[in-house]
């Protein structure tokens, strides 16, 4: 059994509890050992903490980072922005003695200590290099083969090296038999940081035009592996609709594909709770 | 500071709040230590699902908060972004 220390972040664990559910509930079948970080908080956000105060933003995921290495088990982490956050905070700390001792000055007034002893990994890394394409298939008990999908791995994960994890992500997502619909813009971002200077361009502009695409190349849902994406690609399709345009693209994690590739029943871990319905996917593969 | 008071204090120093988008976020991480609220509804939707009502994170566990407000007071960013520690909110 592999242990990990899992990082919820803030969008997870309260607004896409579903990605949470389906992942402790398969991750015993993966042979994955999750250990909570007790008192975590927000990585916190890039997009916003980090512009406001580099300072601040790196001595609260430096804190995040010593709580998991508390743990003693590398970080495994449902969301590309925590993923991002943790994983640039503890290269530059480790790069940076000066720096990690300044950090370490504001830590120890909180009894703790950063040391960079382990690493922080995204959910499809682990999947690929730790678990095994070979593990996720013995596991599969339903055929996926009807299923047109449209990946969407999110910017974040072009920043791996040599974009290695946005490849994991088709790579897991081909290994359990489903058909991946190639639109072109895959790797545009879906808009959600545009949201922070513009809802309608983020949403009339960038999100439509990938939802278009995906609608247009015929894929049936939209898999991913960050929860502002999920909330992105949700938000544009309710915020269409106002305007009369239906999508019908529901939005799934990759933890949520899984589950239902593994035999999950849908209510088992919430599919059935999704803001844009995820009836048509279950019908079409024959789920109950 | 509006176009009229900058011609009569010119050498006043201009106070800049946070661009609105970066507030609400901002509001959170200082007063639950997450963006977003663990709303009621989530907290049912998590139970029916099969998860426990708050994760073990600063949303149950106080002291996280209190250390984030902490480090907060420390760096200075409470000053920075003109924080109203009793009101919990910007003053600008």
């Amino acid at each position: 059994m592999m242990s990990y220390s899992l990082f919820l972040g803030c969008y997870i664990p309260a607004m896409q509890p579903f990605a949470e559910a389906a992942l402790r509930k398969i991750a015993p079948k993966l042979n994955i050992n999750l250990i909570d970080i007790v008192g975590a908080t927000c990585c916190p956000v890039p997009e916003i903490s980090r512009l406001i105060d580099y300072e601040t933003w790196l001595i609260i995921a430096a804190r995040n980072l010593a709580l998991a290495e508390a743990n003693k088990k590398d970080i495994l982490t449902l969301c590309n922005g925590c993923w991002e956050t943790l994983m640039e905070a503890r290269e530059e700390l480790l790069k940076e003695p000066k720096l990690r001792s300044k950090v370490n000055e504001y830590l120890r007034t909180l009894n703790k200590r950063f040391v960079g002893s382990i690493e922080v990994k995204h959910f499809v890394q682990i999947l690929v290099e730790d678990v095994g394409l070979d593990k996720i298939k013995e596991n599969i008990k339903i055929d996926l083969g009807n299923l047109r999908v449209a990946v969407h791995p999110g910017c974040k994960l072009y920043k791996s090296e040599n974009e290695r994890f946005a490849q994991y992500l088709k790579d897991i997502v081909k290994a359990i038999g489903v058909q991946v619909v190639e639109y072109d813009i895959e790797r545009v971002c879906c808009g959600y940081p545009l949201m922070l200077a513009s809802v309608d361009k983020a949403i009339n502009e960038r999100s439509k035009w990938k939802l278009d695409a995906m609608k247009n190349n015929g894929a049936d849902c939209i898999i991913v592996v960050c929860p502002a994406c999920y909330d992105q690609f949700e938000k544009a399709q309710l915020a269409l609709k106002d305007e009369g345009l239906e999508y019908n693209l529901p939005v799934l994690h990759l933890s949520e594909l899984l589950a239902l590739a593994f035999g999950l029943k849908p209510e088992d871990f919430g599919l059935n709770q999704h803001g844009v319905s995820c009836e048509g996917v279950l019908e079409k593969l024959k789920v109950k | 500071m509006s176009e009229k008071e900058i011609r009569l204090y010119p050498l006043r120093k201009k106070i800049r709040g946070l661009p609105p988008a970066f507030r609400s976020p901002t509001r959170g991480i200082i007063s639950y230590g997450h963006v977003p609220r663990l709303s009621g509804f989530l907290q049912r939707t998590r139970v029916k699902i099969g998860l426990s009502k708050t994760p073990p994170t600063a949303y149950e566990v106080k002291q996280a908060v209190e250390e984030i407000q902490k480090i907060v007071k420390e760096t200075g960013l409470d000053v920075k972004i003109t924080w109203d520690w009793k009101r919990k909110r910007m003053r600008y």
